[in-house]
């Protein structure tokens, strides 16, 4: 009688919670229906996305002095070499091979403007006021550094890229290996073929706007030649890094204006 | 610039071990810098002036480089009005703005400007120069002008082909205190600055400190295929501005490939490859573009594979030439472009490359040369010596 009892109690039990279950699976399923039935739409909002790359963003012209007999030595990321550049000294340091320009990627979803300057004047009479100038001039005259840009038709690395054919140092070229279209629009004065000295902060030069961020047109690279006569000194207090200062914003037909 | 250099005066060389010292050491100073994908989402925000108007703007701004530090600084006009809770991030991190208006502001385009500046770290790399990122952001007010005034926000034509219509878009602001009545037309120029057509869009109301957008297409059947410069031009009632224009390129596109430019000279006595560069007329892309090319006055030819070539596209299609039975130093190739059942044909002047004299083998047939010349010598002289000692005896 009591094993009875035992299973009529376990029997109520169970049939409340199966009640209890069946109860919630409605509910549940219930929602299901209506997921299923409502009429269904898609809301997709693109979040503007602006994004730069720099595959190279420091060059590195190794250690050395003018070697002796030449009065300047040129050292130009264009070719990836250096002239007259003595780095077999006590304390010189031969370059990184194949060190190249800047190479800057769009990787966002939004069209650029690019403008650039550098933190140190280049080049100072002596005594040069520290915070301002990276290099001293010597009796032979200041140091420049310069860059051209322009657009190549013929990509670098391809062949016949006609952007070795351009007789002046530092330019800017794309890198695209197929497609032939142009990726940046250059501002006047920049898009000349005279080379133009980096201009010093708070001066600047916008040089590229309508930069595409499409997939095979959104790369570009910027070249330096540096020329550094042969007494050039670096500034006593000064640091002895230069910085070139790359600003990026979005191209919105406004720009920094 | 010539890669060697004046000689250097005496005065330019004193100085000597100092300086040189000075300047290796200069350049021993190790800088890097930090290389990484940066970026800012969103880029801007725009708003409409209001007197005392407070807001907050949020700023993703990103960096794959782990533990790359950005200073956040703001500038432009509304600067002084703006506060921002982080003045450094570190990695990706979000970047609140608040933005306090004033009772008033210049009418117009007002803005600050929300700057992601990478911090410069020493990890010991060589020396040189270095790039420093800014990314810039910005929260731009529109404050309305006293009465009517309209600004063109973009205009743009797309490119199509002979026959199709051009699409565009055209977007109006109001950005006065009153709505305005705004008519607007486009003129298309051709490639010689003439007028060869006009389109009218019509006339709508644009409410203040509101905007529209105008999206349709234009008729050019009438046109031929070319270049073509698209003026849009906005005007209204009340204006007391230049007229309000913009501009923008679209080319009709021709069934036509053009032949640009190919090699001007190939080597000699072997297979080398042919360049040619072809340029697309039509705005569609094409496939299977190929070439034949022929020697002129010989039986000499080769094909090139087929290409793709997107629209209004150029591409280098790339053949090979046997050149082993080439005589003449030069000669003439014709090309033949096949496309779309079509074709192009061009005859180009070719050369074969000038030969090479091989300095190395001819300066060691010389040495060869001299060392022989050398050992007769030498041995003559020594038999006559043996042949005097000889006579002594």
């Amino acid at each position: 009688m009591n094993s009875d009892k035992f299973i009529l109690v376990l029997a109520v039990i169970a049939a409340l919670v199966s009640a209890i279950s069946a109860g919630m699976l409605w509910g549940t399923a219930s929602n299901i229906q209506r997921v299923m039935l409502d009429p269904g739409y898609a809301d997709v909002e693109i979040i503007e996305d602006l994004g730069i790359q720099l595959d190279v963003d420091a060059i590195d012209w190794g250690a050395g002095v003018v070697e002796a007999g030449f009065s300047d030595a040129y050292l130009d990321t264009r070719t990836e070499g250096v002239t007259n550049w003595d780095t077999s000294v006590a304390g010189g340091q031969a370059p990184p091979q194949g060190d190249s320009g800047f190479i800057v990627e769009n990787r966002g979803n939004v069209a650029l403007d690019i403008r650039l300057d550098s933190d140190l004047a280049i080049s100072g009479t002596a005594p040069c006021a520290g915070t301002t100038c990276w290099l001293e001039e010597g009796v032979s005259g200041p140091a420049s550094l310069e860059y051209i840009v322009r657009t190549c038709s013929v990509a670098i690395g391809a062949e016949a890229d006609n952007c070795d054919a351009i007789p002046a140092y530092g330019q800017a070229k794309h890198t695209d290996t197929d497609d032939l279209s142009a990726s940046c629009t250059y501002v006047a004065p920049v898009a000349s073929d005279t080379p133009r000295s980096v201009p010093i902060n708070p001066a600047n030069e916008h040089f590229c706007e309508n930069f595409l961020s499409a997939g095979d047109r959104d790369e570009l690279r910027i070249d330096f030649n540096l020329t550094l006569p042969s007494d050039i000194l670096p500034t006593g207090g000064s640091p002895a890094q230069n910085t070139i200062n790359v600003d990026v914003i979005k191209d919105d037909g406004v720009g920094w204006g | 610039m010539e890669s060697d250099g004046d000689k250097i005066s005496p005065m330019a060389r004193s100085g000597g071990f100092l300086r040189t010292v000075s300047f290796v050491l200069f350049l021993m100073f190790s800088i890097s810098f930090v290389s990484a994908g940066l970026g800012v989402r969103p880029p801007s925000y725009e708003l409409n002036f209001q007197p005392g108007l407070e807001s907050e703007s949020e700023f993703g701004f990103y960096s794959d480089e782990p533990g790359a530090e950005f200073d956040v600084l703001l500038e432009g006009n509304l600067a002084s009005y703006t506060t921002i809770d982080k003045p450094r991030i570190n990695g990706s991190e979000i970047v609140t703005v608040t933005l306090k208006l004033p009772q008033a502001l210049e009418p117009g385009l007002n803005r600050v400007f929300v700057v992601g500046r990478q911090v410069l770290k020493d990890q010991g790399r060589g020396a040189g120069v270095g790039a420093r990122v800014s990314i810039y952001a910005s929260v731009i007010v529109y404050v309305p002008y006293p009465g009517k005034y309209a600004e063109i926000g973009g205009f743009e034509t797309w490119d199509a082909n002979f026959g199709e219509e051009v699409q565009y878009s055209l977007e109006i602001f109001s950005r006065g205190e009153d709505d305005i009545t705004a008519s607007t037309e486009i003129n298309v120029f051709d490639a010689d600055g003439k007028g060869v057509a006009i389109y009218g869009l019509g006339t709508g109301m644009i409410p203040g400190q509101e905007s529209t957008i105008l999206r349709s297409t234009l008729d050019t059947s009438e046109l031929d295929p070319g270049n073509y410069k698209a003026v849009a031009t906005v005007n209204y009632p009340g204006n007391t501005q230049d007229p309000i224009k913009s501009e923008d390129d679209f080319r009709l596109g021709e069934l036509v490939f053009n032949i640009v430019n190919t090699s001007a000279e190939v080597g000699r006595d072997g297979i080398f490859p042919f360049h040619i560069e072809v340029e697309s007329l039509w705005n569609d892309p094409v496939e299977g573009v190929h070439a034949d090319v022929l020697v002129v006055g010989t039986d000499i030819s080769f094909p090139t594979p087929s290409a793709n070539i997107p629209g209004f596209g150029k591409k280098r299609l790339t053949g090979y030439v046997d050149t082993s039975e080439i005589e003449m130093e030069s000669f003439q190739v014709k090309v033949t472009l096949h496309y779309e059942g079509k074709t192009s044909e061009k005859i180009v002047n070719v050369s074969l490359k000038k030969k090479e004299r091989n300095y190395t083998l001819i300066g060691l047939i010389i040495a060869v040369m001299l060392l022989a010349l050398g050992f007769i010598i030498w041995t003559v002289l020594k038999l006559k010596k043996l042949e005097r000692r000889g006579k002594k005896k």
